[in-house]
């Protein structure tokens, strides 16, 4: 045992080194990513594949970040249906109610071809039914129906968002995240013939098209002022009954 | 087992496992492309091998906005010029035939054959732009709607007025002058408000029943036009009720005409049309959305002619002006250009 | 954080203006007796459970090294790994794994605009440190892949040394290219090709899900053949392991040489004691060694050089390359129809060119990434070769600490454990 001892405590020594050297490396490498992380916390939106090029909505790149899809880019072509990992896609169709037109004849709720206003399952766009219409309203003899999303029947085929977008294009896809396994690589992003699948912060999930974002900017403005001078209109009403 | 031996087959395996895995990189990356190239030009039955979409009809309809008949068309192409905007939002052209395009913080003028010859800086962004027409109280006088108040400008280019803001609610998304009148068309009101050139408010058109909140324009997203007509009207889209409306200089409501349906002589979809501009002989030139196509209607609302549709023309124009020829002048904003239509000698010839 | 609070106020704001100035302004709907309604935003996974899945991991990897090396206890092992399995896999589905983290790890090194997150460094990093003090505790009982096919390695075979050696190149190879496409921005091979996540979500492609049921079916009798011949981290974890502080030991105290648990290592992980060589064995092993290590440069040039030569093949897994792929098919015409992406390319305006160049310059690119993966190919061959022409002397039966996931089958087995364990008594081997 005893001549054995000298090359064991060689190689020893050498396993040593190695060891503390590579945990060196590793405790730098890490450092450098919090470092990186750290320093990138703020303003990193930047235009790479792995990130939105357009999300100044969301300009604070705050993490975790997870997987969104932006309207802006999206083309609606019907892949999210097709290859996200989940058989029920996590991607649905949504409406932004600020931007819909409540329309009677509404293009992402009928066939545009040969359409008849009728509501029968038949004559609607959706292949699933997923689009509830409703009449809220009439006005100068039109009625105005508001369109809700069923997200248990949505596939997200994206038809309805290509109807929509041949009028006011208050429909679009999202991820939703009570849904989405936040996959390491989304393979609908993969798949995106529009390079539209992006990383955002998890505080932030939602992604809108310029055109929505403006509208709910507008009607945010409407009910805060709403807010304000509520005890008048309160009053008006009292007033005119 | 001998070290050699192992060593001699470990290096063979090694050498095949690569040789093996070049090969099926090889071959899977190669192949990827062809799977592209199947897919087959018939776009009625379109299905893309490893991610299968059959398109229906209906898809097809809508994505391809369907292209319209030739015969139809009795418009062609002269040229276009380019305009140096971000974001070109408006057109309008005057009674020299000289363009005047509006959109990020200036307006620029431009010879007719598309030569810029001044530029007017803004402090705002304009929506809409109209240019005092031959019978207007001060012809050449140029109008600029911005969000929600007018700024007048001399032909000079010095700014003469600025008027009283509409409130925050107001959109404005077009202008127009009549005789000692300029009309502005709010989006976001849903009213069209009048002003004499002084800019004193005069009483409104269409106004909001308070109690009942209703509008007497049904306007459902910011294209809202109106445009003053040859026959002392001035016309107004009803986008909802796909209709054009015609008032008295008074604002007393006089006509209206258009209705909906996907066919070419209609008005498609549930707001249109989202422009609207009047020839020189007050036959009205519009524009859709959804199904962009320019179209031209006679004076009592007939449909004639189609001007341009798809595939020539893929977005819904940002604005429509006409010139004293008769030429129909379309904005294309995402392209940032101007593009000239004129009538097709041989439709000139048909109409003789 | 709050250094940085008045810059995000600042940005904020800025982005806040921006949006009103350069958006199209929209009327807002209004109804008699209808308020708009608000589209609801479910809101994604809390973030206290990525600090509870941290310490999950944390939690499962030291008493992995607890039953590996201090209580040496396969039991403890084996309900780890399903508690671990049924946590990190069927719960969590199997995202984000350590395995993955490679490639977040290697884009956050090389591609300036992308930073990983904090879980994906910690998840990334405490295997590997925890590799260096107790060897592949991780593989034992935390990873769920791994877990899995633990658990399905019901009647095991002996691979011939051969197979096993040389198959065992396959997974540095394998993470070679899922650092060189990581690092190009081109895919994340690994998730794609990852042959377990999708049984764990229960959902996937079927070929994906044929090539898991395959990888189980194989390990019914082939123990593990994903860790041992295909993961990456695994490779770079038998790289560590074999340096580490402390590691999983077969006999308690003194081997007996029984020869037992060489039968009870289903990965080939257990080495035997050497025999003196002859000097003429000696004479021609040092020959080979030699020739090996002449040969050695040489490998490494020749992958060089061929995965210079297969830039252009292996830039066509990224995406910008394919676009310009399709695109110059349909400029000269091959393309019967248009894709999708090169319509949504042609809608952009964008010219033609500047994607070819863009294309150019990934290719670019992958020759230097090329050209290092296949240097690296021919290093992880030349080392190989080395490693086994150098001959260590080994008394008694050792596990290969590379290769030992410290499963702890070996400890069932091993006579003096027995004893240790009080399952033999000392009495009955003095008679």
């Amino acid at each position: 045992m005893s001549q054995e001892e000298s090359p064991i405590t060689r190689r020893r020594m050498l396993r040593d080194a190695t060891r503390y050297l590579a945990l060196g490396g590793i405790g730098s490498l890490s450092a450098w990513l919090f470092y990186k992380r750290s320093s990138q916390a703020v303003a990193a939106c930047p235009s790479s594949s792995s990130t939105c090029g357009e999300c100044s909505q969301a300009a604070v790149c705050r993490l975790p970040q997870i997987w969104q899809l932006d309207p802006n880019r999206c083309i609606a072509c019907g892949r999210c249906q097709t290859n996200c990992v989940l058989d029920l896609s996590a991607v649905k169709a949504v409406n932004c109610f600020a931007l819909c037109g409540y329309c009677d004849n509404c293009t992402g709720y009928f066939p545009t071809k040969d359409y008849v206003l009728d509501t029968g399952a038949e004559n609607q766009l959706c292949p699933t039914g997923a689009i509830a219409r409703k009449y809220i309203d009439k006005q100068g003899g039109v009625p105005y129906f508001e369109y809700t999303i069923d997200e248990s029947l949505c596939i997200a085929c994206g038809k309805c968002v290509v109807g929509c977008r041949l009028m006011n294009g208050s429909l679009y896809l999202q991820v939703r995240h009570d849904r989405c396994l936040n996959c390491n690589e989304c393979s609908i992003a993969v798949a995106c013939p529009a390079e539209a699948f992006c990383r955002v912060p998890a505080d932030s999930p939602r992604l809108l098209s310029r055109a929505a974002q403006a509208a709910e900017d507008a009607l945010a403005r409407k009910r805060s002022s709403h807010n304000k001078s509520s005890k008048g209109i309160e009053m008006r009403v009292e007033g005119t009954s | 087992m001998e070290r050699s031996k192992v060593l001699v087959i470990v290096g063979l395996s090694a050498c095949a496992a690569i040789l093996i895995l070049v090969v099926i990189l090889i071959a899977r990356i190669a192949s990827q492309p062809l799977q592209h190239l199947q897919r087959p030009a018939d776009p009625q039955s379109a299905t893309i091998p490893g991610d299968t979409i059959a398109l229906t009809d209906e898809e097809v309809a809508l994505k391809a906005a369907e292209p319209i008949d030739p015969a139809t068309i009795g418009y062609h192409e002269i040229g276009s010029f380019p305009v140096a905007f971000r974001e070109p939002r408006a057109l309008a052209v005057d009674g020299k035939a000289e363009i005047h395009v509006g959109g990020d913080r200036a307006v620029v003028r431009y010879s007719s054959d598309g030569k810029k010859l001044a530029e007017i800086a803004l402090q705002g962004e304009s929506r809409c732009l109209a240019v005092g027409a031959l019978d207007h109280l001060s012809p050449g006088q140029l109008y600029v709607g911005m969000e929600n108040h007018v700024e007048v400008y001399n032909p000079h280019g010095t700014r003469v007025a600025v008027w009283e803001s509409r409130g925050p609610k107001a959109i404005f998304s077009s202008i127009a002058t009549t005789e000692n009148e300029v009309w502005v068309a709010d989006a976001g009101n849903r009213l069209v408000w009048r002003f004499d050139v002084a800019g004193k408010l005069l009483e409104p058109v269409g106004q909001t029943d308070p109690s009942q909140h209703r509008s007497r324009f049904l306007v459902t997203n910011h294209y809202f036009d109106l445009v003053a007509g040859t026959d002392d009207l001035v016309y107004v889209v009803n986008p909802r009720l796909l209709q054009i409306e015609g008032f008295t200089h008074k604002g007393e409501h006089e006509t209206s005409w258009g209705k909906g349906s996907p066919a070419v002589a209609d008005f498609f979809g549930c707001c249109n049309p989202a422009q609207l501009a009047v020839l020189p002989d007050g036959r009205f030139v519009t524009a859709e959305k959804g199904m962009p196509r320019v179209k031209i209607y006679s004076r009592d609302g007939h449909f004639q002619t189609v001007v341009v549709g798809p595939p020539q023309l893929t977005d819904t124009p940002t604005d429509l002006a006409t010139d004293r020829h008769g030429r129909v002048l379309v904005l294309d904003g995402r392209a940032a250009k101007v593009r000239v239509f004129e009538k097709n000698v041989s439709s000139k010839g048909e109409k003789k | 954080m709050k250094r940085l609070m008045p810059l995000v106020l600042l940005l904020l704001v800025f982005a806040a203006v921006q949006t009103v100035c350069a958006a199209d302004l929209f009327p807002t709907p209004e109804f008699s007796n209808h308020p708009i309604p608000q589209s609801q935003t479910p809101a994604p996974r809390p973030s206290w459970q990525e600090y509870l899945d941290l310490a999950f991991l944390t939690a499962a990897l030291a008493a992995a090294s607890f039953f590996a090396v201090k209580g040496r206890s396969r039991t403890g092992l084996f309900l780890l790994s399903i508690v671990s399995l049924a946590w990190l896999g069927f719960w969590r589905k199997g995202c984000i794994c350590p395995i993955g983290a490679i490639q977040n790890v290697t884009q956050a090194l090389f591609d300036k605009d992308y930073v990983a997150g904090g879980l994906v460094i910690a998840v990334f990093v405490l295997p590997l440190v925890f590799t260096l003090f107790f060897g592949r505790s991780f593989c034992a009982s935390v990873c769920p892949l791994g877990a899995m096919q633990e658990l399905v390695a019901v009647r095991p075979v002996q691979v011939p040394t051969w197979i096993d050696h040389a198959l065992g190149l396959l997974a540095y190879i394998y993470l070679g290219a899922a650092v060189l496409f990581a690092a190009t921005d081109s895919a994340w091979i690994i998730c794609r090709y990852d042959p377990f996540v999708g049984l764990f979500r229960l959902t996937s492609s079927a070929s994906m899900l044929a090539l898991g049921a395959g990888f189980l079916g194989v390990g019914l009798f082939i123990g593990r053949p994903y860790c041992r011949w295909l993961c990456p981290y695994g490779a770079i974890l038998a790289l560590l392991s074999r340096v580490s502080w402390r590691h999983l030991r077969i006999p308690p105290t003194q081997c007996v040489q029984c020869r037992l648990c060489e039968d009870a290592c289903p990965y080939g992980a257990i080495l035997r004691p050497t025999v003196t060589p002859s000097p003429i064995e000696q004479r021609a092993a040092r020959r080979r060694l030699i020739v090996v290590l002449c040969a050695a440069p040489l490998l490494i040039a020749t992958g060089t050089l061929l995965g210079f030569g297969m830039r252009s093949s292996l830039a066509r897994m990224h995406p910008t390359v394919q676009l310009a792929e399709q695109i110059r098919l349909e400029e000269a015409g091959w393309a019967k129809t248009r894709s999708d992406a090169t319509e949504v390319f042609r809608g952009k305006g964008d010219s033609v060119e500047s994607l070819y160049a863009s294309a150019d310059k990934v290719v670019e690119n992958f020759a230097w990434g090329g050209a290092l993966f296949g240097g690296w190919v021919g290093l992880v061959f030349a080392f190989k070769l080395v490693q086994l022409s150098i001959r260590r002397r080994r008394t008694d039966y050792e596990p290969d600490q590379g290769a030992c996931v410290s499963c702890g089958r070996c400890l069932w087995y091993c006579p003096e454990e027995h004893t240790r364990q009080e399952f033999i008594q000392i009495q009955e081997r003095a008679v």
